[in-house]
C-alpha cells in the first residue's frame, strides 16, 4: 500500500484525486468516445502512406486513452467531489456526469441534442468496453498482423470502439439510436472484411439486415415514448452554473407527514393526506417522468394501473406531473399510460432482440464469424451484443411497469438461452460454438433482466465480456497457430503445443460452464436463483418454466464448453503430420491479454459479485419479491448442471488424454442440432427465395402488365381508338359537311326560340 | 431583383453559346460550369439573408406587369418562403456538379446540351420562385422541354420511347392542372393569379353562402383537387403512376438523371406543399387517407421493385420512388415534424440519389454497361470510388448523422403522430411505411455487394480507374453535404418553419367533414330546387 501511495504522489493531483475536477471531467466526457474517432480518421486516411506500426499503435492509443479517461471519470463520479459553486468537498455517493455540448434535431416539438451522459450503468459498460477493447486491440496487433489491410482493420475497429461508446454514453434514446445504428454499420464492415470473399461480404449484409429488422421495432420504440412524454431524453437538461453544467435535481417527492394523516378528520382526508406529492425537475426526462409514475401509484397493487394517457396529477394537488398535453393521444385513443409504455417495451425489445441475437432474429450472428477472430471478441461477444440488454436495463424503468412486459423477456431469453445451447452441442467450427454460446448467454442476460432486478443482467454482461472475450481470443490463438483452421475435427492434443492458450481457456471455459467460485457462476448463478425466487413468489407457472430451462441450458453449456476442450486440447492431433509440425504459440502480444483476462475470469465474480454489488450499483431497480427464496436449492441445481456437464464432456471427448470415439453422426436429434433446426436454412432459403421472386413477379405483373400495358398503353389506345372513330367524321364528302352545317344551325336556332 | 437574376443568368449565359462553333468544347463547358458557378453564387444570399423570424413569409418579392388583358391578369412576381429558399439552392448547388459530371459523358452536339440545361436551371428556379399561379405553371411546363429533348437527343437507345413516355405521363396531369387553374381564377373573382391571394380567395369562397353564386361545393374542391394532385403526383412520383421514372432515368444522360431526380422530382413534393393542401383543404384532408396510404405502398413496392433490378440506374430509379414516398408520407401528416422532415427529405434525396446516379454514371463511363451483374468485386480496383458509393449508400439507407436519417426519422415520426382529425391509423402508416428502413438496407446493400464486394468477376474490370480528380472533387460537395446536413439540420428546420406554420393555417386540420359533407349534399339540394345549374360541379364564368 506505501508503495501504491509512493507511486501516486508523482502523479498529477488531477490523476491522483479525480473527484476534486469534478466539473472538468463532466465537461471533457467527450474525450472517451472522441479519442477512438481521432484513431479512426487517422487510420482511415491515411490507410495508403500509415506504417504497420504505426497504425497499430494509434488505434491502441484511441482505444487506450479512452480507457484511461473513462477511468478518470469513473473515479471523479464516484469519489469526494466539489460541490457546485462552492468549491468545498463532499462525499458523494456517486454523481452522475452530465453534459450537453451542441443541438442536433430541432423540428416541431421534437428536440434532441449532442449530450453524454456516464452514471453508474454507463459508467461500468464504458470501462468494460474500453478495457476490454484495449486488450482486443492490442491484441489484433498479432492476430492480423500479416494481413494486407491492416489499417483499415484498425480504422474500422476505432470506429466500432467509438460508436458504441456514444451507444452507452448518450444521454437520449436518439443518440443510443445512433450508436446502435453505428456499431450495426462497423460489424457489417467488420464481418464482410475480408469482402473478396462472397459469402463474408453476405454475412455482413445478413448481419444488417436482421439488426434493421430490429431497429425499425427500436424506432417505433422511440417514437411511443416520444409521443406520451414528450421527450426523449434520460434525465433532465443539466443546469448550468457558471460555465459548467452540473446533473440537475432529480425528482422531488414530498413524502406524506404521518403526524397529519394521524389527524386527519376524516377517512378520505387522511386517504388524500397520505398520498405522496411528486415535483419534477424543469425539462423532465424520461426517467423523472417513469420515477413519478412509479411513486404516485405506489402501493396500488399493479404499477401504474389504469392511470389514462392524459394523467393530470398537478390537478389533483400532488405535484406537477402533467401529461394532458401529450401527443400519443391522438395516436391511442382511449389508451392508458401503462398500455403505451407497455408497447413502447415491447418494440424496444423487438430492437433488442436484433442486435442481441434473439429468437427469431439470433441468424445473423453465427454467420458473422466470417469476420477477423479479434472482431468476434470485441463486436460479437463482448460489447455490440450486449448492447440490447444495456437499454433494456437502461430503460429498466419503463419496463418494470409491465409484468407481462417482463414476461416476454423472460420466455424470449430462456428459449433463445436453450435453443442456442441446443444448436451449440454439435457445432464443428470452433467459432461457431462460441457463436452459439455467445446467443445462449445473452439468453441469459434477458432472462436476467426479466426478474425486475435488472442490475443482474448487467452483471452477467460483465462477467461474460471476460470470459467470452477470453474464449474467442484464445480460439483464435488456436487457429492462428493452425494456420487457419477452423474445424475442430481436425485438431486435437493441442495443449502441449500452446500451453498458454490452453490453460487460460481453461479458465474461460470453467467461468463458461459456472463452475463454482468463477466469475460466470456468480452471475449465472445469481440470475437463476432470481428466476426461481420469482417462480416461488407466485408469479406464475411460466417462471417455475423458465428457471428448468435455465437448468438444462446451463448443463448443454458446460457439456458443449469442454466439448470444445477436448477436441481442441485433449486426444492426439488430427491435423496431418505436415500442418502439425508448424503448429505453434502465439507471440506474446496476442497471450498477454489472454493472461489478463483468464484473471478477470477467474475473480471478476468475487471482485463485483460478492454481496451482489455490482448489480445493486448500476440499477436502483428491485423486484418487489424476496430474492433469496430457495438459493440452496438453486446453488445446489447450478452447480449440479455445471459439473456434470463437464463430466459428461471429459467421459466422452478427455477419456484418458486421448478422443474416444467418433461423434455418432447419425440419430435424429443430432441432425437437427447440426442444423440449427433449420431456422436458419428456413430464413436463407425460404425467406430469401420468396423476397426474391416475389419482387420479381411483382415487378411483371404490377409494373410491367398492369400499369405499363393495361393503363398507360391502355388509355394510349382508348385514345387512338376514338380518334379512329371521329376520323370517319372527315369524309371529305362536302354534302355531309354541309348536311352538318344545317342540322347545327337548326338546333341553335331551337334552342334560341325556346330560351 | 434577386430572384429575376437567377432566373436570368442562365439564360443570358446560354446566349454566347449560340454564337459559338461546336468545335470549342472544352470553352463551352468551361463557360457552362462557370455560368453555372455563378449562378450559385449569386443564390447564395437567399441563404444568408433569408430571415425566418422577420415575420414575412416570401422574402425577395418583385413584382412586375405581364399579362394585364382584359379578363386575365398574371404578374410576374417571384418571392421565396423556406421550403423554396431551400430548393432554390439545391438547384443552383447540384448544377455545377452535373454539369461537371458531364464533361467526358456528352461527346456529341455539346453546345445544344449546355444550352437545353442552362434553360433547364432557369424554368426549374422559375418554379420554385414563381408566386404567381400562372408564371409557375408556364416554368412548370417549360422545364419540360429542355428535359425532353435531354433524354431524346443524348439519352440511350430507348431514349425516344422514354422521353415520350415522360412528356405524355407529365402532360397529361399538368394539363388538367390546368384547366383547374383557370376555374380557380375565375372561381375566386379573377383578381390576379397571386397564390398566396388564391388560397385566401378560395377559402372565402369555400366560406360563402352556399347560394351565393361564389360558393365553392365541396365537389367542386374535389374536382379541383384531384386535377391539381394528379399533376404533382405524377411528378413526384406517386405509386402507381411511377412507371415514367425508370425509363427516363435509364435513357437519360447522366446529368439529366441528376437533374431530374435531384430537382424536378422535388416540384412535385413542392406543389403539394405549396398548392394543393392550401388551395383545397377540405378535399385534401378528405383524402389526406387515401395518399398516406398510397405512399406507404410507394415505399414498399418501390423497394422491392429496386431489389428486383439487374440494372444500376434503374435500381436508383425505384429506390426514388420509395423515397418521394417517405417525402409525401411526412406532408400529408398534418404535423410539424411530419412536414418538415418530409420537406427535408426531399433536399436529402436530391444530394443522395444525385451523388448515386453520378456514381453510376462514372460506372457507365468506365465499362459502357448498366448492369449489376457485369461488375462484381470491383472494391479491390477502384478503393475510393468504393468508399464514396459506401457512404452515399449510408446515407440513402439512413444511417445516423448522415442526412437520410433526420429526414427519414422526422417524416417517419410525423407519419406516427399523424393528425387525428385527419387520419386514424398513425401507427400503421410509421410501421409499414418503416419498413422502408429495413427494405432500403437490402436494397441498396446487396446493390454494393453485387457491383463491388466478392472477386473480380471480368478480366477486363480488373484495370478499372479508380476516381479522377475531376470526379472526385464533383463528389467532396455532395459528400459533405450528406454529414453537415446530418450534423446540423437545425439551420435548415429553423428556415421551413414559418412556411409550415402558413401551411398548417391553410390546411385546416380541424375541418368538421361530417357537416361539410351535409352542407354539401344541403347546397346541392337547394341548387337543385331553384334550378341554379351553379352547384353541379362545373366552373363558370363570375
Amino acid at each position: 500500500m506505501q508503495l501504491l501511495d509512493w507511486f501516486t504522489s508523482f502523479l498529477p493531483e488531477w490523476i491522483r484525486e479525480p473527484g476534486r475536477f469534478y466539473a472538468y471531467y463532466a465537461e471533457t466526457l467527450y474525450l472517451i468516445p472522441l479519442f477512438p474517432f481521432v484513431g479512426f480518421l487517422i487510420n482511415g486516411l491515411c490507410r495508403k502512406s500509415i506504417s504497420r506500426e504505426a497504425s497499430g499503435l494509434v488505434a491502441c492509443l484511441g482505444s487506450g486513452l479512452a480507457c484511461f479517461w473513462a477511468f478518470l471519470c469513473f473515479f471523479a463520479a464516484n469519489g469526494p467531489s466539489e460541490v457546485a459553486g462552492t468549491g468545498t468537498d463532499v462525499e458523494f455517493p456517486f454523481r452522475a456526469l452530465h453534459a450537453v455540448y451542441a443541438n442536433w434535431i430541432e423540428v416541431g416539438s421534437f428536440q434532441c441534442a449532442f449530450g453524454l451522459y456516464l452514471d453508474q450503468l454507463s459508467g461500468v459498460m464504458t470501462l468494460v468496453i474500453t478495457g476490454v477493447g484495449t486488450l482486443i486491440h492490442i491484441y489484433s496487433m498479432g492476430y492480423m498482423g500479416h494481413d494486407k489491410a491492416y489499417a483499415r482493420y484498425f480504422a474500422y475497429l476505432n470506429l466500432f470502439l467509438f460508436a458504441m461508446l456514444l451507444l452507452v454514453l448518450g444521454d437520449n434514446l436518439i443518440l443510443l439510436f445512433v450508436g446502435w445504428e453505428g456499431v450495426g454499420l462497423c460489424s457489417y464492415l467488420l464481418i464482410g472484411f475480408w469482402y473478396e470473399d462472397a459469402a463474408k461480404a453476405a454475412a455482413g449484409m445478413k448481419a444488417f439486415v436482421f439488426n434493421r429488422v430490429g431497429d425499425l421495432g427500436f424506432l417505433l420504440g422511440i417514437f411511443t415514448l416520444f409521443a406520451v412524454f414528450g421527450t426523449v431524453n434520460f434525465v433532465s437538461a443539466p443546469v448550468k452554473v457558471g460555465t459548467s453544467q452540473y446533473p440537475a435535481q432529480a425528482n422531488r417527492i414530498e413524502r406524506p407527514d404521518p403526524e397529519a394523516v394521524l389527524g386527519a378528520a376524516s377517512e378520505s382526508e387522511r386517504a388524500r393526506l397520505s398520498e405522496p406529492k411528486v415535483f419534477l425537475p424543469a425539462e423532465p426526462g424520461l426517467f423523472n417522468y417513469a420515477e413519478a409514475l412509479r411513486a404516485l401509484t405506489a402501493g396500488k397493487g399493479a404499477a401504474i394501473g389504469n392511470i389514462p394517457l392524459d394523467y393530470n396529477a398537478a390537478a389533483a394537488g400532488r405535484g406537477n406531473l402533467d401529461l394532458s398535453g401529450n401527443l400519443a393521444r391522438d395516436v391511442f385513443p382511449n389508451g392508458t399510460v401503462a398500455f403505451a409504455v407497455a408497447l413502447a417495451c415491447l418494440l424496444l425489445f423487438v430492437g433488442a432482440t436484433g442486435k442481441s441475437a434473439q429468437l427469431p432474429l439470433y441468424a445473423w450472428l453465427p454467420d458473422a464469424m466470417a469476420g477477423p477472430t479479434p472482431v468476434s471478441a470485441l463486436i460479437h461477444a463482448a460489447t455490440m451484443v450486449t448492447a440490447g440488454v444495456y437499454m433494456v436495463t437502461r430503460l429498466g424503468a419503463f419496463f418494470a411497469f409491465s409484468e407481462s412486459v417482463l414476461a416476454v423477456v423472460g420466455v424470449v431469453g430462456a428459449l433463445t438461452a436453450i435453443f442456442a445451447a441446443l444448436c451449440g452441442l454439435t457445432q464443428t467450427d470452433i467459432k461457431k460454438v462460441l457463436a452459439y454460446s455467445t446467443v445462449s448467454q445473452l439468453g441469459y442476460m434477458f432472462l436476467g433482466a426479466a426478474t425486475g432486478a435488472f442490475g443482474l443482467a448487467i452483471f452477467h454482461v460483465v462477467t461474460h465480456a471476460f470470459f467470452k472475450a477470453l474464449l474467442f481470443l484464445g480460439a483464435g490463438s488456436v487457429i492462428h497457430g493452425m494456420h487457419e483452421e477452423q474445424d475442430m475435427r481436425k485438431m486435437g492434443g493441442l495443449r502441449r503445443k500452446m500451453p498458454i492458450t490452453f490453460w487460460t481457456m481453461l479458465l474461460g471455459s470453467c467461468a463458461l460452464s459456472g463452475v463454482p467460485f468463477t466469475a460466470g457462476w456468480y452471475s449465472k448463478d445469481e440470475i437463476l436463483g432470481t428466476v426461481l425466487a420469482k417462480a416461488e413468489s407466485g408469479y406464475g407457472g411460466v417462471w417455475w418454466l423458465l428457471y428448468g430451462l435455465g437448468i438444462v441450458a446451463a448443463f448443454c453449456t458446460a457439456f458443449y464448453t469442454f466439448r470444445l476442450m477436448g477436441l481442441t486440447f485433449f486426444g492426439s492431433c488430427r491435423a496431418g503430420a505436415e500442418k502439425e509440425g508448424r503448429i505453434h504459440e502465439s507471440p506474446p502480444v496476442m497471450t498477454v491479454p489472454l493472461m489478463i483476462l483468464a484473471v478477470f475470469s477467474l475473480v471478476g465474480g468475487v471482485w463485483f459479485g460478492s454481496g451482489a454489488e455490482l448489480p445493486h450499483f448500476v440499477s436502483p431497480l428491485r423486484p418487489s419479491y424476496d430474492t433469496h427464496l430457495g438459493h440452496a436449492l438453486n446453488l445446489a441445481l447450478t452447480t449440479l448442471a455445471a459439473l456434470g456437464g463437464i463430466g459428461l464432456a471429459l467421459l466422452l471427448y478427455v477419456q484418458g488424454g486421448k478422443l474416444t470415439k467418433p461423434e455418432p453422426e447419425q440419430g435424429l436429434f443430432y441432425k437437427l442440432s447440426l442444423d440449427k433446426f433449420y431456422v436458419e436454412r428456413f430464413y436463407d432459403q425460404t425467406v430469401t427465395g420468396a423476397f426474391r421472386l416475389g419482387s420479381e413477379v411483382l415487378h411483371l405483373l404490377v409494373d410491367v402488365l398492369l400499369i405499363d400495358t393495361l393503363l398507360v398503353y391502355g388509355l394510349g389506345g382508348l385514345v387512338r381508338w376514338i380518334a379512329g372513330l371521329l376520323r370517319r367524321v372527315q369524309t371529305g364528302v362536302v354534302n355531309v359537311y354541309a348536311a352538318g352545317i344545317v342540322c347545327g344551325a337548326l338546333l341553335v336556332l331551337y334552342k334560341l326560340l325556346k330560351g | 431583383m434577386l430572384l429575376t437574376a437567377l432566373i436570368v443568368l442562365p439564360l443570358l449565359g446560354a446566349i454566347p453559346l449560340l454564337l459559338v462553333r461546336d468545335g470549342n468544347a472544352r470553352e463551352i463547358k468551361v463557360w457552362a460550369i462557370m455560368v453555372s458557378l455563378v449562378t450559385f453564387l449569386v443564390s447564395l444570399p437567399l441563404w444568408f439573408n433569408y430571415d425566418p423570424d422577420s415575420g414575412e413569409l416570401y422574402q425577395f418579392v418583385e413584382h412586375h406587369r405581364w399579362i394585364h388583358l382584359q379578363g386575365l391578369r398574371a404578374n410576374f412576381s417571384l418571392g421565396v418562403d423556406g421550403f423554396a429558399t431551400l430548393l432554390i439552392l439545391l438547384t443552383t448547388f447540384i448544377m455545377p456538379i452535373a454539369l461537371l459530371g458531364s464533361w467526358n459523358y456528352i461527346k456529341e452536339r455539346q453546345k445544344e446540351f449546355y444550352i437545353a440545361m442552362l434553360g433547364l436551371e432557369a424554368a426549374m428556379i422559375g418554379v420554385f420562385a414563381a408566386t404567381d399561379l400562372l408564371l409557375f405553371y408556364v416554368f412548370f411546363e417549360a422545364s419540360l422541354i429542355p428535359m425532353y429533348l435531354l433524354i431524346g437527343i443524348w439519352g440511350g437507345e430507348n431514349r425516344i420511347y422514354a422521353t415520350t413516355k415522360f412528356v405524355l405521363y407529365t402532360v397529361f396531369g399538368s394539363l388538367l392542372m390546368f384547366v383547374a387553374i383557370l376555374f380557380v381564377y375565375h372561381k375566386t373573382g379573377g383578381a390576379h393569379f397571386g397564390i398566396a391571394h388564391l388560397a385566401e380567395a378560395l377559402q372565402r369562397c369555400r366560406e360563402a353562402d352556399p347560394l351565393d353564386p361564389s360558393h365553392l361545393t365541396l365537389g367542386q374542391e374535389i374536382w379541383c383537387f384531384w386535377a391539381f394532385a394528379l399533376a404533382f403526383a405524377i411528378k413526384i412520383p406517386l405509386f402507381p403512376l411511377h412507371t415514367w421514372l425508370p425509363d427516363a432515368h435509364v435513357e437519360a444522360p447522366t446529368p439529366g438523371s441528376v437533374i431530374l431526380a435531384s430537382v424536378l422530382l422535388k416540384m412535385g413534393g413542392y406543389g403539394f406543399l405549396r398548392l394543393v393542401v392550401p388551395f383545397f383543404p377540405h378535399a385534401a384532408a378528405l383524402y389526406a387517407p387515401f395518399f398516406m396510404w398510397l405512399s406507404v405502398t410507394g415505399i414498399v413496392y418501390g423497394s422491392l421493385m429496386a431489389f428486383a433490378q439487374q440494372d444500376v440506374k434503374k435500381l436508383i430509379a425505384y429506390s426514388s420512388v420509395a423515397h418521394m414516398g417517405t417525402c409525401l408520407l411526412g406532408i400529408f401528416s398534418y404535423n410539424a415534424i411530419g412536414i418538415q422532415g418530409g420537406a427535408y427529405q426531399m433536399l436529402n434525396h436530391g444530394i443522395s440519389t444525385g451523388a448515386l446516379f453520378l456514381l453510376a454514371g462514372m460506372l457507365y463511363e468506365r465499362t459502357h454497361t448498366r448492369m449489376i451483374d457485369y461488375y462484381g468485386g470491383i472494391a479491390k480496383v477502384v478503393p475510393v470510388m468504393t468508399v464514396c458509393f459506401v457512404v452515399v449508400t449510408l446515407s440513402s439507407i439512413g444511417l445516423p448523422l448522415t442526412n437520410g436519417f433526420v429526414g427519414e426519422f422526422s417524416a417517419l415520426l410525423g407519419a406516427f403522430l399523424a393528425q387525428k382529425d385527419v387520419h386514424s391509423c398513425g401507427v400503421w402508416y410509421a410501421a409499414l411505411g418503416g419498413l422502408g428502413v429495413i427494405l432500403g438496407a437490402v436494397y441498396m446493400l446487396s446493390l454494393v455487394k453485387r457491383v463491388f464486394y466478392g472477386k473480380v468477376l471480368r478480366q477486363s474490370n480488373e484495370r478499372l480507374a479508380d476516381l479522377s480528380p475531376r470526379e472526385l472533387g464533383l463528389l467532396l460537395p455532395l459528400l459533405a453535404m450528406i454529414f453537415v446536413m446530418g450534423l446540423q439540420p437545425s439551420p435548415f428546420f429553423r428556415r421551413m418553419e414559418p412556411a409550415v406554420r402558413q401551411f398548417l393555417t391553410y390546411a385546416q386540420p380541424g375541418v368538421d367533414f361530417a357537416k361539410a359533407r351535409k352542407l354539401h349534399a344541403h347546397g346541392t339540394a337547394l341548387a337543385r330546387g331553384s334550378g341554379n345549374p351553379d352547384a353541379s360541379g362545373t366552373g363558370r364564368e363570375p
